[in-house]
C-alpha cells in the first residue's frame, strides 16, 4: 500500500536526518519506528503525512506518487487516507469531545446521510474506546489519557487506510499507554487500518507486527 | 449537531474572547480616531456652511458695482421686471465708538440699507429712520452697548468723485455721523448679516442708506435667495432698466452752444465708458477740461486756466498736434501772438496726490474772441471745490493753489466768464496728457441734431452693466463652495492623529500575531485533519471579520465621542486653531460610514496579511531560519561613543562659538546622540559578557542570552519609544517664535517696527514733506519714521486666520521701491521669470494687458488660496475689464499674510477709486516704537486706525500653527501612552518563545516568581532606556529654545512622560500577572 523510496531529508542547521530511507507497507500492517530522540522518527512521519515534504526520494501511496500533490492535494489525502496521532492530543479546547471527533468531517461537504453515518460510526469507536460518556466534555475537563483515546477516535473517523501515531503514549501514564496501546492494536486488526507508531517505548513498539529502527537516517529491522 | 463553519468560528471567538476582545479595543481606538477625525472635519465644514447660510439670510446672488455707486432705487426696478425681492445696501468699513467712554473698535461694517432690505429677510415691523442706527449682538457685547445708546460711526466719505481724483477736494475724506441705537438685532433679524467669507463673528451696523453719503448711493443689490433666473439673466434685467441717472450721469442742454452733453458725477469717464456711449450715439464726441497751472511765454505769465480738449468733428477750427488756440483775454495778457510758442505747466493726473508737475510747449495757431462755443463755461467740470466758488483763491481743487500768483484780472474773468477754458486743443492730444487711470473725458458732447431725450432714450437699457463696473455673482455659492474647500481638519487630525494610528498599527499587528501564536498547535491540528490552507484561512479570516467589525461599530460610536471633544476643544482651548467658539460637532453618516470603511479596511488588510503570512510559515513545517547576527560589538561601540562625543561637542561648540545658538546645530546634536544611544544599547544587549557574569547574576544571565540572539526584540520597543518621544517633545518645545531673524530686514517683519491699518483710506504720501506735515508727523521724533504705504482692496482675509478656501484675498497696491532698496523680506518661491536677488522689481513688470504680478505669503497660497507660483487670480478691474494677476512668489511667513501684493502704480491704474492708503509699515529707530505707535494712533484716530507691532502681528498667525503643534503633542503623547500598552503584549510573546527555557528553569529549581521578575525586569529597562533616550536627544536638540523661552509646555511634556511611564508599567503588571504557574508547568510537562 505505502512504499517509500530513497527518501531524503536535511535541515539548515541539523544536517541530514533522513538518508535514502526506504519502507515498504502492506495492507493493515503495523509497523513501529523507533530511534533514539532526533534521529527523524517524527520527521518519517510528517513526510509520510505530506505535512512536510523530502528534499528527494518517492513516497507512493496505492502505487501513486503522493509527494508532488499540491497543498490542496495533500490536505484531502490527509483527510481521507491518513488519521494522525500525536504525543500532544491536540484537542480544539473550545469543541466537546464529539465536536472534536466530527471535526475532520468539516474539512470536506458531505451530504447529510454521509454525515450521520459518520456520527454513527464516532459512537461506535467512542463505545470501542470508553469515552462514550464524555462526549458532551470539553478536552480539558478529560484526563490526558481519556484525551487521547479521543485523538485517536478522530484519527479514525474518515476510516484512514494508514494510521500515523506520533509518541502517542509520550504523555501518557502506564496504564493509559497500556490501553492506548492495545486499542490501537485492536482497532488496526477490526477494521485494517494500516499503522506506523513511532515510539521510544519497546513495550509499546513490541505490539505492532514489525519493529524498526532508524540509524544513520535509514531503517534497520529489529 | 452538524459543525458548521459558522459554529467552528463563533465558538473559537468565544474561547478565545479575552484575546479577540483587545484585538477589538485595538481596532476600535484606530477607528475612533479615523472616525473622529472625519467627524471633526465635516464638523467644521458643516459649521461653516451652516453660519454662511445665516449670516447670508435671505440674499442668494450679489450684484456688486466694486467700488462705484449707483442709485439705490434701482432694486426696486429690478423687482418690478423679476417679481423677485431685492435690496440695495451700501456697504462700508468703519470704526465705531460708544458716545461718550471713547469704547472704540475698528474695522466694523456698516450697511446703509432701505425698506427692502427687511422685505428681503422677512424681518417685519422694524423701519430705521435717519437718527437710528441698528447693531448686532456680537457688536452690542463687545462695546457693551444696548439700545439707546449713542453711537459715533466713522467711515470713508460716499462720493462718486474718488477722493484722489484730480482736483477732488482735499477735505472730506472722512464722515462721521452720530446714531442712537434702536435695535439690537439678531441673527434671524439679519444681524450677523455678511457678504465676506470668513467665519468669524461679525460686527454689523446699520443705518438708513440716506445717511452714508451726500445723495444716499449704494454698491450691492441683494438677490433673493431661490429664484428662478440664472445670473446671466438677472444680468439682462438689470441692463434693460439701467437708466443714466441710476449710474450717475446726467445729459443736459447748453443753449450757449446748442450741443447735448453728457456728464457723470465722478467728472471723469472711463475710456471703456466712452467707447460704449459712442457707439450707442453716433456722433457722440468726448471732451477733456483740464486745469493748466500756468501759461507762459517768454516771462509772462498766467496762472490757472482751464483747457479744453475738444474733436474735430464738433470743433473744426480747433487744429490737430501741439497747436492750440488762445482766446483773446489769454493773448493780450501774456502778449501772445499766432505763431508763439507757449510753454504750459499742469500736475500730472496720475500723481496728484505727490503734487508733481508736467510741462509742455504748445504753438499758438489762432486767437478766438470771447464769443459763441469759445464763451462756453459749462466746459469747465463740475470740480466740487471749484465750480460755484465766488473767488478763484477760495478754490478747493485738493492742491496746494499758488494764490499769490492770482491777480485782480484774473478774479475779474473768474467773475465774467466763470471756468470758460482759454485754450482750446485736439482731443488726441489732451488725452494723450490728462488722461488718467480715473478716465478719459470729463463730458462727452452731442451734436445738436440729437435732443436730450433721444439721447436719455438711447442710453437706456443699452449700457452693458459690465462696463459700469457691475459685476454679479452667486454668492451663496461662492460661500458654500468656499466652506467646502475650507481647511480639512479631517485630513489634519489624522495627520495630527499620527501616533495614535502607528500605534494601533503596531498593537494591532502584535495582538493579531499573539493570537495567532497561541494558536499554533490547534492550527496544526487542522493541517493534520486534512483542512486545505482555503478553508483554514477562512476560518480564521471569519474570525478576524467578525472581530474588525465589532471594532469599527464601536469605534464609529467612539469616534462620536472623539469629534465632541475634539469640536469642544476647537471652540475652548485650541481656539487658535479655528479663531472661533462656532463650531457644532455634527455626526454625519457619510464621514461615520467612511471612518468604519478605512478602519476596517485598514484592520482587516492587516490580519488578512498576517495570517497568510502565519500560514505560509507553519505550511514550511515551522522551519524558522534564525539570521545570525554578526557584528562585532567593539565595532558597535566605537561608532556609537563616536555618536555621542560628537553630539556632545557639537553642542558645546553651538554654545561655545555662536552668541544665538542655532537651532539647526543643536538639532543635530539631538540626532547625534539619539543614533548613538541606541547604538549603545544595542551594544549592551549583543556585548559578550565576561566569563565572572554568570556567578555574579544569573538573572541578568537569563535575559542576555535570550536578547542577543534576538536582539532586535529590545531594540525595536526602545526605538520605537524613543522616536515617538523624541518627536513629540520637540513637537511641544519647538512652537513657532518670533526671533531676532524675523525682526531683521529679511525676516518676516521686514525689519519693520509697526504695522497699522486704518479704515479709511489716508490721501496723503507720508513719506513726502507735505504729506508729513499735512498729518503733524515733521516733528520729532514722528519724522525719523518712515512708512511702506499700500493700497487696499477689500477681498476675504486669506491668511490661516481664515478656513475658508478663499478665491478673492484682498490686494495690497505697495510701490516696490522702499521693498528693492531694503531688500525686505524672504521668499521661499519664486517664478523663474523673477530675478532672485531682487524679486521685488516684479511688481514693475506687466507680461501682457491686464496682466499684473502679484505676491503673497507661502502659507496663503498653500492654505488659503490653494494656488502655485505661476498660478493667475482673476479679479474684476473698477472699470468692468478682467485683471489677471499671476502669483509670482511666496513670501516666507510675513506680516503681509492674508494678503496679495501687487505694484501701485498697476494697483491705481485697475482701482482708480481707491483713494489713498490704508495699510502701512512703519519703520525708523526701534527704540522709539513706543513713541511712534502712541503718534500715529492720535494723528490717525478719526481714520480708525488701528496699530499693532510687527512682532505681535507675526505672533497672531504663528498662534494658529502653535495650536496645531499643542494638538500633536496632545495626541502625540496619547499615541505614545497607547503604544507602550505594547510592551505588554512583548512581554506575553517573549514569554511564549521562551516557555520551555523558563519550564526548564522551574525543573531546576526556579520559583515562578523568579522568572516574573525576570520577564517584568527586562521590559521595564526597555521602557526606561526608551523615556531615557527620547528625552535626553529630544532636550539636546532643543535646547537653544528651552533655555530661552519662558513659554514652553514643560509641565505638558512631563505629565506625558509620567503617563508614559506609568501606563507601560501597569500595562506590564497585568501582562506579567496572566502568566501563571500551571501554564507553566504543563510546558514543562510536555518536554
Ligand atoms: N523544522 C525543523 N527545523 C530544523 N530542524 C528540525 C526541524 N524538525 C526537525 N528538525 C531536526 O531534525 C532532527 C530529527 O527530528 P525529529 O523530530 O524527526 O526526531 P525524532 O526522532 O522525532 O525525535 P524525538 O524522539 O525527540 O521526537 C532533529 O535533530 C531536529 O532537531
Ligand atoms: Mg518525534
Amino acid at each position: 500500500m505505502l512504499r517509500v523510496l530513497e527518501l531524503r531529508k536535511s535541515y539548515p542547521q541539523r544536517g541530514i536526518v533522513l538518508n535514502g530511507l526506504s519502507l515498504e507497507l502492506k495492507e493493515s500492517e503495523t509497523i513501529a519506528v523507533t530511534g533514539p530522540s532526533g534521529s527523524g522518527k517524527t520527521t518519517l512521519l510528517n513526510l509520510v503525512g505530506l505535512l512536510d515534504r523530502p528534499d528527494s526520494g518517492e513516497i507512493l501511496f496505492r502505487e501513486k506518487l503522493v509527494n508532488n500533490y499540491t497543498v490542496d492535494e495533500a490536505a484531502d489525502y490527509r483527510n481521507r487516507q491518513i488519521g494522525f496521532i500525536f504525543q500532544d492530543h491536540l484537542l480544539l479546547p473550545y469543541l466537546t469531545v464529539m465536536e472534536n471527533i466530527l471535526l475532520p468531517l468539516s474539512a470536506r461537504q458531505l451530504e447529510d446521510d454521509e454525515y450521520r453515518v459518520k456520527v454513527g460510526y464516532a459512537r461506535e469507536l467512542m463505545e470501542r474506546t470508553g469515552i462514550m460518556n464524555l462526549s458532551s466534555k470539553y478536552p480539558w475537563q478529560v484526563s490526558g489519557g481519556e484525551a487521547q483515546r479521543a485523538a485517536l477516535v478522530r484519527a479514525l473517523i474518515n476510516k484512514p487506510s494508514l494510521l500515523l501515531a506520533d509518541e502517542p503514549t509520550g504523555s501518557l501514564d502506564a496504564a493509559n499507554a497500556e490501553i492506548l496501546g492495545n486499542l490501537l492494536k485492536e482497532i488496526s486488526s477490526q477494521y485494517g487500518t494500516a499503522v506506523i507508531l513511532a515510539t521510544h517505548s519497546m513495550t509499546l513498539a513490541k505490539k505492532m507486527s514489525i519493529i524498526y529502527k532508524i540509524e544513520n537516517g535509514k531503517l534497520v529491522k529489529i | 449537531m452538524k459543525l458548521s463553519s459558522r459554529k467552528l468560528v463563533l465558538k473559537s471567538l468565544i474561547h478565545y474572547r479575552k484575546s479577540a476582545f483587545n484585538q477589538a479595543v485595538i481596532i476600535m481606538v484606530l477607528t475612533a480616531v479615523f472616525t473622529g477625525s472625519l467627524l471633526t472635519g465635516y464638523s467644521v465644514r458643516q459649521s461653516l456652511r451652516d453660519s454662511a447660510g445665516k449670516r447670508l439670510g435671505n440674499t442668494g446672488l450679489l450684484i456688486s458695482s466694486g467700488l462705484r455707486y449707483f442709485r439705490p432705487e434701482l432694486d426696486s426696478k429690478l423687482t418690478a421686471v423679476t417679481g423677485i425681492k431685492t435690496a440695495s445696501v451700501l456697504e462700508t468699513e468703519g470704526s465705531v465708538e460708544k458716545f461718550g467712554n471713547g469704547n472704540r473698535i475698528e474695522n466694523i461694517k456698516i450697511y446703509g440699507i432701505r425698506h427692502t432690505f427687511f422685505t428681503l429677510n422677512n424681518v417685519q415691523g422694524k423701519f430705521i429712520d435717519n437718527v437710528d442706527a441698528a447693531i448686532n449682538e456680537h457688536l452690542a457685547r463687545r462695546l457693551n452697548l444696548s439700545i439707546g445708546d449713542e453711537i459715533i460711526v466713522t467711515h470713508r466719505q460716499i462720493s462718486d468723485l474718488p477722493s484722489s481724483s484730480p482736483f477732488a477736494p482735499s477735505a472730506g475724506n472722512i464722515a462721521s455721523h452720530v446714531f442712537k441705537i434702536k435695535y439690537i438685532f439678531t441673527e434671524e433679524e439679519a444681524g450677523n448679516f455678511s457678504l465676506e467669507i470668513k467665519q468669524t463673528s461679525p460686527d454689523n451696523i446699520f443705518v438708513n442708506i440716506s445717511e452714508l453719503s451726500r445723495n444716499g448711493k449704494a454698491n450691492r443689490i441683494l438677490i433673493e435667495k431661490d429664484n428662478s433666473f440664472s445670473t446671466d439673466e438677472i444680468f439682462e434685467k438689470l441692463k434693460s432698466i439701467l437708466v443714466p441717472a441710476d449710474l450717475g450721469l446726467k445729459v443736459r442742454h447748453s443753449e450757449r452752444t446748442g450741443f447735448n452733453e453728457i456728464l457723470t458725477g465722478r467728472i471723469f469717464f472711463d475710456s471703456t465708458l466712452v467707447k460704449e456711449i459712442k457707439s450707442i450715439i453716433p456722433g457722440a464726441s468726448p471732451v477733456i477740461t483740464y486745469l493748466v497751472n500756468s501759461t507762459e511765454k517768454e516771462g509772462r505769465l498766467n496762472p490757472y486756466s482751464f483747457a479744453s480738449a475738444v474733436e474735430h468733428s464738433l470743433y473744426p477750427e480747433v487744429p490737430e498736434g501741439n497747436k492750440i488756440l488762445i482766446n483773446e483775454w489769454l493773448a493780450s495778457d501774456i502778449g501772445a501772438k499766432k505763431g508763439d510758442t507757449l510753454s504750459l505747466t499742469w500736475y500730472d493726473p496720475d500723481r496728484i496726490s505727490d503734487f508733481e508737475e508736467n510741462q509742455g510747449k504748445f504753438i499758438v495757431h489762432d486767437i478766438v474772441k470771447i464769443a459763441g462755443k469759445w464763451n462756453d463755461p459749462e466746459l469747465m467740470p463740475e470740480f466740487p471745490g471749484i465750480s460755484g466758488r465766488q473767488s478763484c483763491s477760495r478754490w478747493d481743487a485738493g492742491m496746494p493753489l499758488k494764490t499769490e500768483l492770482i491777480r485782480k484780472k484774473d478774479e475779474e474773468y473768474w467773475n465774467i466768464y466763470k471756468g470758460t477754458p482759454k485754450i482750446f486743443l485736439n482731443y488726441e492730444t489732451g488725452k494723450k496728457i490728462w488722461a488718467s487711470n480715473f478716465g478719459s473725458a470729463t463730458a462727452i458732447r452731442v451734436p445738436p441734431d440729437i435732443s436730450r431725450d433721444e439721447i436719455l432714450n438711447a442710453l437706456t437699457g443699452s449700457i452693458e452693466p459690465v462696463k459700469c463696473g457691475f459685476a454679479i455673482r452667486n454668492i451663496r455659492n461662492d460661500m458654500i463652495n468656499a466652506a467646502n474647500q475650507s481647511v480639512d481638519f479631517s485630513g489634519l487630525f489624522i495627520g495630527l492623529g499620527f501616533f495614535i494610528i502607528a500605534s494601533c498599527f503596531i498593537l494591532l499587528i502584535m495582538a493579531v500575531n499573539s493570537f495567532l501564536d497561541s494558536r499554533r498547535s490547534q492550527i496544526f491540528s487542522f493541517f493534520a485533519l486534512g483542512f486545505s490552507n482555503r478553508k483554514i484561512k477562512k476560518l480564521l479570516l471569519a474570525e478576524n471579520l467578525i472581530i474588525s467589525v465589532a471594532g469599527c461599530l464601536a469605534g464609529v460610536f467612539a469616534g462620536i465621542f472623539f469629534n465632541e471633544i475634539v469640536v469642544r476643544a476647537l471652540n475652548g482651548v485650541w481656539r487658535g486653531a479655528v479663531q472661533t467658539d462656532t463650531i457644532k460637532a455634527v455626526t454625519g453618516l457619510v464621514p461615520s460610514f467612511a471612518g468604519f470603511l478605512a478602519a476596517f479596511l485598514t484592520s482587516i488588510t492587516l490580519q488578512f496579511i498576517r495570517v497568510r503570512k502565519f500560514l505560509k510559515e507553519m505550511q514550511m513545517g515551522e522551519s524558522r531560519e534564525f539570521k545570525v547576527i554578526n557584528v562585532k560589538p567593539e565595532l558597535i561601540r566605537i561608532i556609537s561613543t563616536l555618536f555621542i562625543t560628537a553630539g556632545i561637542i557639537l553642542l558645546l561648540a553651538d554654545y561655545a562659538i555662536l552668541k544665538e545658538p542655532l537651532l539647526s546645530v543643536s538639532y543635530s546634536a539631538g540626532g547625534l546622540l539619539f543614533a548613538g544611544l541606541i547604538l549603545l544599547w544595542f551594544f549592551l544587549i549583543i556585548r559578550k559578557e565576561a566569563p565572572l557574569h554568570k556567578t555574579v547574576n544569573s538573572e541578568l544571565a537569563v535575559s542576555r542570552s535570550y536578547y542577543s540572539f534576538y536582539p532586535a526584540r529590545a531594540v525595536m520597543p526602545v526605538l520605537l519609544i524613543s522616536a515617538g518621544l523624541f518627536a513629540v517633545i520637540i513637537t511641544g518645545v519647538n512652537r513657532l517664535k518670533v526671533n531676532e531673524s524675523s525682526l531683521s530686514q529679511r525676516g518676516g517683519t521686514g525689519g519693520f517696527l509697526l504695522w497699522a491699518e486704518t479704515t479709511v483710506p489716508v490721501k496723503e504720501n507720508l513719506n513726502t514733506k507735505e504729506g508729513k506735515k499735512a498729518h503733524g508727523l515733521s516733528y520729532f521724533p514722528a519724522e525719523t519714521i518712515f512708512f511702506l504705504q499700500a493700497k487696499r482692496l477689500q477681498g476675504d482675509d486669506a491668511s490661516c486666520l481664515n478656513l475658508h478656501h478663499v478665491t478673492s484675498p484682498p490686494l495690497l497696491g505697495i510701490d516696490p521701491s522702499t521693498l528693492r532698496e531694503r531688500k525686505a523680506f524672504s521668499f521661499s518661491t519664486l517664478l523663474k521669470e523673477a530675478n532672485p536677488s531682487d524679486p521685488w522689481e516684479m511688481l514693475n513688470r506687466t507680461p501682457g494687458e491686464n496682466i499684473i504680478y502679484g505676491y503673497a505669503d507661502q502659507t496663503v497660497l498653500q492654505w488659503g488660496l490653494k494656488m502655485r507660483v505661476g498660478d493667475t487670480l482673476i479679479y474684476n478691474a473698477e472699470n468692468g475689464e478682467k485683471l489677471y494677476i499671476i502669483i509670482a512668489g511666496g513670501l516666507k511667513s510675513s506680516v503681509f499674510q492674508g494678503y496679495v501684493i501687487t505694484g501701485e502704480e498697476f494697483f491705481s491704474r485697475f482701482f482708480p477709486s481707491v483713494s489713498g492708503y490704508s495699510v502701512f509699515l512703519a519703520g525708523g529707530n526701534p527704540e522709539l516704537t513706543g513713541d511712534y505707535r502712541k503718534i500715529l494712533s492720535a494723528r490717525f484716530n478719526s481714520y480708525g486706525i488701528n496699530i499693532m507691532s510687527t512682532r505681535e502681528r507675526l505672533e497672531k498667525f504663528f498662534e494658529v500653527t502653535n495650536t496645531y503643534l499643542s494638538v500633536f503633542m496632545v495626541l502625540g503623547g496619547l499615541g505614545m501612552i497607547l503604544g507602550v500598552i505594547g510592551l505588554a503584549f512583548v512581554l506575553r510573546q517573549n514569554y511564549n518563545f521562551r516557555r520551555r527555557e523558563f519550564a526548564l528553569m522551574l525543573a531546576t529549581g526556579f520559583m515562578v516568581k523568579k522568572i516574573r521578575k525576570i520577564l517584568l525586569k527586562e521590559q521595564i529597562i526597555i521602557l526606561v532606556a526608551g523615556v531615557i533616550t527620547g528625552t535626553l536627544s529630544a532636550l539636546t536638540a532643543t535646547l537653544p529654545s528651552v533655555e530661552k523661552s519662558t513659554d514652553i509646555p514643560l509641565v505638558s511634556i512631563l505629565t506625558i512622560i509620567m503617563a508614559i511611564i506609568i501606563t507601560g508599567m501597569t500595562a506590564l503588571l497585568f501582562a506579567i500577572r496572566s502568566i501563571d504557574k500551571d501554564y507553566l508547568i504543563s510546558a514543562l510537562r510536555k518536554e
